[in-house]
């Protein structure tokens, strides 16, 4: 090796190595994580990106001026947690929360103040009893001969084509068809729509949905509608009592309302706890993430699904519970035996 | 009949004459590729972390004229400061063009390149919207520096470096993962040109380099050690930035 060959190799490969590295180099600092960076990140985004100020008449700049004194240097992480969750509880939001490692902010108003008339044990015992058949996340059972009751406890767990061919099969059988979403907080919105796919020969248009576009309070991407688009499988086109109360929310809120839409559902129970905007993630300096509603979703009379969706039956009196009976399956299968007499 | 193999023979004497003209190469390289994203959207802490890029290319070269074409890609599993995960996937076909310029320093060229670039980032905790993205098309001015040396000139030493100045960007939303043209009614391509933003001079910004050295068989094959970067800060709906070091070793066959 000569000694000009040695100098030029040994002189590229450093600048290899000195040049390399760049995106070290380049990587931006940590960002500021102090209480006021925290808080001013989080009140900017939500009054930037949350998509029902207006509808839930919430003014933001005085829900600054409320919380933001609380701050002060030398705060806990967890006395900075309750600022930062109490001020988003004033949004009084489903889909809003503020999460970290030591706990889970929320408000849950939206059904804590409610009779929720949900008794699982009770429609273990009396209704589903030991001979219930599992189809993927649905508990169904016969009811009264001729009535097939399904309870779907989470849209979270994922139905499938398959799982719902099995439930048309069982319609052969039966003559009408109760789905108890009671208590289902949400999921995916696939599910609700594979569930509903099998109720409609064509396409149905339940709602409008507009996502959050721009900083401004209007700044909103233009309506567009939602649909139920009819499944290519085997359909029933019966009569369908869904069951609902206030902790029905998010997806089932959704769920309930493509049931409005189509004629042949009629929807019992309490209305739904809305959840109509879907959340969005972030995370802020200090590690947390959060979540708020960025979208808003109505039905085809302008309704706002954020605030649930009616039942056709109200039967939250509590002159009409029973003992040892669920008031609500009850009064779906009379229904449904008087449809199909 | 005759007329295709017509086609066929004029295809092969231009192949022949073109090789005699032009020095052709395939390369093909893999290594370590270390990467930080941060998208404002989603978070302002800087995910990092580490994978294997891969980069596959063709290389024509004249006296005059270098065209270069790199397709490359990556997935990288990133991290933040205190632990939350996303996956990052980078793929780009970047293509420079240099010429020999007669006031320029013999060792020295001179062209512009582009670059199309794709950002996928995945948030582990995100549990709507994801992916994030990014992709651009942009041109911008490009340079070249080449020196051989050693006792048989077998080895070679080639710097190039790039700065994107103009082009088009198409980005996820304010909120979601599709562009806000594509979350109402009508047809694809009217929502895709809607999504369509100029990539400026000064607001956007993706600037990178080769730098590798090489070491040439008797064969007239090549094999080295490099290092690319890259570097982009994206400004649409919301802002994203990334950066790329891709360590690698490379193959140059010779076609």
């Amino acid at each position: 090796m000569n000694k000009r060959f040695s100098i030029h190799n040994w002189f590229f490969i450093s600048i290899i190595f000195i040049l390399g590295a760049c995106e070290e180099m380049l990587t931006p600092p940590r960002p500021a994580s102090s209480p006021q960076v925290v808080f001013d990140h989080l009140w900017n985004d939500i009054n930037n990106r949350y998509s029902f100020f207006e509808e839930k008449q919430v003014d933001w700049n005085a829900v600054r001026e409320k919380y933001s004194p609380r701050l002060f240097a030398t705060m806990t992480e967890h006395e900075l947690f309750d600022v930062l969750g109490n001020m988003l509880g004033e949004l009084e939001d489903g889909h809003v929360n503020l999460l970290s490692t030591f706990d889970r902010s929320r408000n849950w108003l939206w059904y804590e103040n409610f009779p929720l008339f949900y008794n699982q044990q009770l429609i273990e015992q009396v209704y589903l009893r030991t001979n219930f058949w599992i189809i993927g996340p649905l508990q169904a059972q016969t009811l009264d001969d001729d009535v097939l009751y399904v309870n779907y406890r989470s849209f979270e767990r994922a139905l499938t084509e398959q799982h719902m061919d099995q439930i048309m099969f069982l319609m052969r059988t039966h003559k009408g068809l109760i789905i108890d979403v009671r208590s289902n907080g949400g999921g995916n919105l696939q599910n609700a729509l594979n569930i509903m796919a099998r109720f409609t020969d064509e396409e149905v248009i339940y709602g409008q949905q507009r996502f959050k576009s721009g900083p401004a309070r209007n700044d909103f991407t233009p309506w567009a509608p939602l649909r139920i688009t009819p499944s290519s499988g085997s359909t029933y086109l019966g009569n369908v009592a869904i069951l609902t109360n206030r902790r029905s929310f998010s997806t089932t809120t959704f769920f309930a309302q493509m049931g409005r839409s189509l004629p042949q559902v009629r929807l019992f129970g309490d209305q739904t706890g809305g959840g109509g905007g879907i959340p969005v993630f972030a995370e802020l300096p200090n590690g947390w993430t959060y979540r708020f509603s960025g979208s808003q979703a109505i039905d085809l009379e302008g309704n706002h699904l954020e605030f649930g969706v009616q039942v056709d039956e109200d039967l939250t009196s509590f002159l009409m519970v029973r003992a040892g009976r669920d008031h609500f399956i009850d009064t779906a299968v009379s229904w449904l035996k008087g449809q199909s007499e | 009949m005759r007329k295709y193999v017509f086609v066929v023979l004029f295809t092969l004497v231009q192949t022949v004459v073109i090789g005699q003209e032009k020095q052709r190469t395939l390369l093909w390289n893999a290594g370590p590729q270390n990467a930080w994203e941060r998208d404002f959207a989603y978070s302002p802490l800087v995910y990092r972390g580490g994978s294997t890029g891969f980069s596959f290319g063709f290389i024509s070269a004249s006296e005059k004229k270098i065209d270069e074409v790199y397709m490359h890609y990556a997935r990288i599993p990133m991290e933040n400061e205190f632990g939350a995960g996303m996956i990052g996937t980078q793929a780009s076909i970047m293509t420079y063009t240099f010429y020999k310029a007669s006031w320029l320093p013999s060792k020295w060229m001179i062209g512009w390149s582009n670059n199309n670039a794709l950002s996928l980032r995945n948030f582990q905790d995100s549990q709507n919207f994801n992916p994030r993205f990014d992709f651009h098309t942009s041109f911008g001015p490009a340079i070249r520096y080449e020196s051989v040396f050693g006792k048989n000139e077998q080895w070679r030493y080639s710097f190039q470096g790039h700065w994107q100045v103009i082009g088009f960007l198409f980005s996820a939303s304010y909120v979601t993962s599709p562009p806000d043209a594509f979350l109402h009614e009508q047809p694809t391509f009217n929502a895709f040109l809607q999504s369509i933003r100029f990539f400026q001079p000064f607001q956007q910004q993706d600037l990178g380099m080769i730098n590798q050295v090489f070491y040439k068989l008797t064969n007239g094959n090549e094999f080295g050690l490099g290092y690319r970067f890259n570097f982009s800060n994206l400004v649409n709906e919301q802002r994203s930035q990334r950066a790329a070091g891709h360590y690698f070793i490379q193959f140059n066959f010779q076609l």
